[in-house]
């Protein structure tokens, strides 16, 4: 007997709104609900309280130096950095602002928010600034505008919900829209507010009003005004030229932009041996594209991956001959080119006129890093290097994580490969690297890496302590991706054996881009860990943010007398590791929901 | 057109997968003993520039360090620094993971309350505190406590409690002559108190009505441990016993120690071989293995063989085992003199003057907690306690929602309902992760060298910082982390198998 199908209506366009409750409603419903809630209430009360009052306490309190942090602004953020040097940093900040703002149009970044949402937001926010205002030990002047600016932003907000109605259940909100008008507040904020700035000609503990950031606020307006206006260059860009095409040249741009920003655009390299290198350049790219051209035609077959093999072998002899790096590099590069050829060049011509180009765009990628890394700075400082401060601590976080990504993969490929040699080894390196902590691993690239090279071989410690974060980190990104690579079902991997493909062609293009989707939020959360566990560095003795505002900030007399500010310049650092830790774990969160990871 | 016909043949080798997997691997091999060998040659020469050559000599020589804090304060020997420095890795880490469970656990229900400031508060507790580096944060908490009273001669004096610059001090109750008599009382209550426990948890069960276990063997405890505050003496039998062990194992001729082990090592492999054969084993005969089947056999084999090889040709290992068993023993049998002391000291803080310039100091008597140990230990706690937060307050959404439907509609009260229904089933699916922050809280207690705190990375910078043996030290510095890792996550994946849910 077939069953009868009820067919429901949908409950929720039925169910009538609920009436909109009171606040003494929701007080009840959600503060005191019970005795025991009630007395959690109060407690909870009393420690918000307490703590509100203790941390505007503090930072209030007379003896507090603030204007340390005001004043070493500069030093905080690139340290050393010579002042008639710093266009240098704003064109790259401008290239990295461009950027974003073309992949936010590219991308179809930002959602719509509720304008009802939004408003509550507004007044909530209003509701805490009254809040902070009243508990704290403000002045009167002080309390008396903190009450004003909470009283404007709860009637604003409430306002705007009561005004729009009915209408705002349909009305939304562009969340890029709110992100802009925030953005536009902060940079307002450089040009109004005003902090006590320590008076050159004056006496110790003197000091006179002027603006947060007065040689800063120009900048930062371009860069805020460059952004919008490259989003809707990125807007009419998204409509003349195919999307995906769009995407595919910010992908490269995006990678290209940090060996470009930081290895030569904040260095401002001078090339050495540029004849050379050119000339073994093009010597590569002319000699390998016929060869590549060569072994990856199909008629070629046993005989392609046999000379390919060959190659390879020559290029590992050249490590043990002495040879110029580039030339070993090159080698390397040209044999790995010609083993994936048949994989990824097999078959129609026009794959192979783009393989070849490719390999061509490699060698020239190859050579441009080579001469950046024999470059000599023009930028000079008083430094080993010229990095530091907070532009150091991104430097090490992204450098890092771009190393340590293929290291990442191929530990994840070779843990799980059913080669048992391959497997054995990237179990222990995994396992070694992850039983030990990140320190110890920073004190071996201080002292026990340099042992291994010959004497006349110096790198710096911000490169060496780059390449032992990316070891590190390329541990813990193995195991992440790992769980992707897990998570696939077997199906996938048995469907494309079915197909015919190889081992290499079966990863490349069939379970590597799933697992790498699976774990985008993983990936993430390694790259905040990274962000985060940069900070290790002030031990080994590399000038980062912390290690400025831990031991140069408090112990300046010269020309101003900030010895004991240690609380407020760390609490400082603390305040800018956490923005931006902050922002990466939002943009994970929407991410997760975006990919629907763990939803099926 | 041609059509290929499949046959059988063998392919070529060049074409044979399984050749080529091997020859690849071997490449791979060869290519990393090449590099290895180079960067050691490397590596010697620049060694044998600067004048050094590494060895386990300063282990016995006494270093020129003092250590701050820990059980030995002028330690006599590089190996005795060391030593000092690893138990205060663990004190740091043990009270550490005590702490921030119970905090982690707290906040984490309190993220999930319905009490709305509850809530709030511990959402901002965990949204601060996870997105601020741990050293930062570990280096406040020092700068905090600088707040604090100064001493200065003034000060000296004894008082209950002492919170100053110089750290905190508070009374405490210290292991003393007669402690060793006592702990063998202590045990012996522990076994009585198990026992009472299961046996009035078996009559509950069997008859119904309260036994009230758990009050009983707390009685019983209590009894034994005060029946012996007052008669320990009587233990001291232990004391010549334990020296009879001592010299037994010092007179074990080390040969027989060896041969012991190498047996053993070689047992284990044969053993493991087998079993991994049994398992191999089909009702239709031994299944067929693969090639990554024989590499495991042979290569575990091969372990085994050399693990023999090393106990055979390193006497040294025995050695040290063998003296360490006998200085274990010697020093148990030396604790049970038969007097009657008290078992433990009461000691109140005080501020003397000390050293050289007579400079005012924590007494040393009472419990001292330095500024360096009291920023790590809070930075690393509140920091572990908000990550197991945030997973406690996953495994409580994990659990099925009728589970508390149930709970609910039983008419248990909502602490009833979290008390014995969700949490435990929580715990179940909250273990794996939490014990991960565990090894994290492990590790990070080697941020402690920012503090100065000496644990074991502090002590093992300062040794190789007076005498370059940089390579030593490292790879003690790995053998440490490395079992200790191994340790906590074999413990975690005990209790982790123990509460695995049995399904039928």
């Amino acid at each position: 007997m077939a069953e009868k199908k009820i067919i429901l209506p949908e409950i929720e366009e039925l169910a009538p709104e609920p009436p909109p409750k009171g606040p003494v409603v929701w007080m009840k419903d959600n503060l005191f609900y019970s005795v025991s809630s009630t007395i959690l209430t109060l407690l909870g009360l009393l420690i918000a309280v307490l703590f509100i009052r203790g941390m505007v306490g503090f930072i209030l309190a007379d003896e507090r130096k603030w204007e340390a942090i005001t004043t070493n602004m500069r030093l905080l953020m690139v340290q050393a950095y010579p002042q008639e040097a710093s266009w240098r940093l704003w064109l790259a900040l401008g290239i990295i602002f461009v950027l974003l703002g073309l992949s936010l149009a590219f991308w179809h970044a930002g959602g719509k928010a509720e304008p009802r949402k939004v408003g509550r937001a507004v007044a909530a926010a209003g509701g805490f600034v009254v809040f902070v205002v009243l508990v704290a030990p403000f002045e009167t002047n002080a309390r008396v505008f903190g009450l004003i600016i909470g009283g404007v932003l709860i009637v604003a907000g409430l306002g705007a919900v009561r005004l729009l109605g009915e209408r705002a259940k349909e009305a939304t909100v562009p969340v890029l829209l709110i992100a802009a008008i925030l953005a536009g507040v902060a940079v307002a904020a450089l040009w109004l507010i005003q902090v006590p700035v320590p008076d050159p000609e004056g006496g110790v503990g003197e000091s006179q009003l002027a603006g947060i950031a007065t040689t800063t606020s120009g900048p930062w307006t371009i860069l805020y005004l460059v952004t919008i206006a490259s989003y809707f260059l990125g807007l009419f860009l998204r409509r003349v030229i195919p999307e995906r095409a769009g995407r595919l040249a910010l992908v490269v741009l995006w990678t290209m932009a940090f060996p470009i920003i930081v290895l030569h655009l904040a260095r401002g390299v001078e090339f050495q041996n540029v004849g050379q290198y050119l000339t073994i350049g093009v010597a590569f790219a002319a000699v390998g594209s016929l060869i590549i051209w060569f072994l990856a035609d199909p008629a070629r077959g046993e005989l392609g991956r046999g000379l390919a093999g060959l190659l390879l072998v020559i290029a590992i002899a050249s490590w043990v001959v002495s040879a110029l790096i580039l030339i070993r590099l090159m080698l390397l590069l040209l044999a790995l080119f010609a083993l994936g050829g048949p994989t990824f060049a097999g078959g129609e011509r026009a794959t192979r006129i783009r393989y070849v180009g490719v390999w061509v765009g490699a060698v020239v990628i190859t050579v441009y890093m080579m001469l950046l890394a024999t470059g000599v700075s023009l930028v000079q400082t008083s430094n080993e290097t010229v990095f530091g401060g907070f532009f150091l601590t991104w430097i090490l976080a992204i450098g890092g994580i771009a190393l340590s990504f293929p290291m990442g993969v191929v530990l994840a490929l070779g843990r799980t490969s059913t080669m048992p040699i391959f497997r054995l080894l990237s179990t222990i390196y995994i396992e070694l690297v992850r039983g030990v902590p990140l320190i110890t691993w920073l004190l071996v690239s201080i002292v026990v890496f340099p042992i291994l090279f010959p004497l006349g071989v110096n790198f710096v410690a911000p490169a060496k302590v780059t390449l032992f974060i990316a070891f590190f980190s390329a541990a813990y990104l193995a195991e992440n991706v790992r769980g992707g690579l897990q998570a696939i079902s077997k199906g996938q991997t048995e469907a494309a054996n079915a197909l015919g493909m190889t081992t290499l062609q079966r990863t490349v293009f069939i379970t590597l881009p799933q697992a790498l989707r699976a774990v985008i939020p993983a990936l993430v959360g390694q790259v905040i860990a990274i962000f985060k566990d940069t900070s290790l560095v002030a031990i080994v003795g590399l000038f980062d943010i912390l290690k400025i505002g831990r031991d140069i900030i408090p112990t300046q007399t010269q020309p101003y007398n900030f010895l004991g500010s240690l609380r407020e310049s760390l609490l400082a650092v603390a305040v800018f590791y956490w923005i931006f830790t902050f922002i990466f774990s939002r943009i994970s969160l929407q991410l997760e929901e975006r990919l629907g990871v763990g939803k099926r | 057109m041609a059509v290929t016909v499949a046959t059988h043949e063998r392919p070529p080798f060049w074409r044979n997968a399984t050749v080529l997997k091997w020859a690849a691997q071997l490449v791979l091999v060869a290519f990393l003993a090449i590099v290895i060998l180079t960067l050691r040659a490397q590596a010697a020469t620049n060694i044998e520039d600067r004048g050094i050559t590494f060895g386990t000599k300063w282990l016995d020589d006494p270093p020129l360090i003092s250590i701050r804090e820990g059980i030995d304060l002028q330690p006599d020997s590089g190996a005795r620094a060391l030593y000092a420095g690893i138990v205060n890795t663990l004190r740091v880490s043990i009270s550490g993971i005590l702490a921030a469970t119970i905090l982690g656990t707290i906040i984490g229900v309190a993220r999930l309350s319905h009490n709305w400031i509850v809530n709030k508060i511990a959402t901002v507790y965990i949204e601060t505190i996870r997105n601020i580096p741990l050293l930062v944060q570990i280096l406040f908490w020092l700068a905090v406590i600088q707040i604090f009273p100064a001493l200065d001669e003034d000060s000296v004096g004894e008082s209950l409690f002492l919170v100053t610059a110089k750290g905190v001090s508070i009374p405490w109750l210290f292991p003393a002559g007669g402690f060793y008599q006592w702990l063998v009382f202590l045990i012996i209550g522990a076994v009585v108190a198990g026992f009472v426990y299961f046996r009035l948890s078996r009559l509950k069960e069997e008859r119904g009505g309260e036994t009230y276990a758990f009050w009983w063997s707390v009685v019983a405890f209590v009894a034994i441990a005060v029946i012996g505050w007052f008669i320990h003496p009587v233990m001291a039998f232990w004391g010549p016993i334990f020296d009879g062990i001592s010299s037994f194992f010092g007179a074990i001729p080390r040969v027989l120690v060896q041969i012991l082990l190498a047996a053993v090592a070689v047992l284990a492999g044969t053993l493991w071989i087998r079993r991994f054969l049994e398992s191999m084993r089909t009702p239709a005969g031994l299944a067929k293995l693969t090639d990554d089947d024989w590499f495991r056999m042979i290569f575990v084999g091969l372990m085994a063989l050399i693990g023999a090889a090393l106990f055979v040709f390193l006497p040294g290992i025995s050695q040290t085992i063998l003296n360490m068993v006998e200085a274990f023993f010697n020093f148990l049998g030396a604790k049970f003199s038969g007097e009657s002391v008290a078992p433990l000291t009461y000691t109140t803080p005080a501020v003397e003057l000390r050293g050289t310039g007579g400079f005012a100091q924590l007494s040393d008597q009472a419990l001292v907690i330095t500024p360096g140990f009291f920023a790590l230990w809070v930075g690393v706690t509140l920091y572990t306690a908000a990550f197991i937060a945030e997973i406690v307050r996953g495994g409580i959404l994990a659990v099925n929602k009728g589970q508390s439907e149930a709970g609910l509609a039983v008419g248990l009260t909502r602490a009833q309902l979290l008390r014995f229904v969700v949490l435990p089933q929580a715990f179940r699916i909250v273990l794996p992760p939490i014990g991960n922050q565990y090894l994290n809280l492990f590790k990070n207690t080697s941020l402690g060298i920012a503090v100065a705190f000496p644990d074991i990375v502090q002590v093992g910078q300062t040794i190789y910082n007076q005498t370059g043996q940089t390579f030593p030290v490292v790879i003690l510095w790995m053998a440490f982390f490395l079992t200790g890792s191994l340790v906590l996550s074999s413990i975690v994946n005990y209790f982790n198998r123990r509460l695995k849910l049995v399904e039928r």
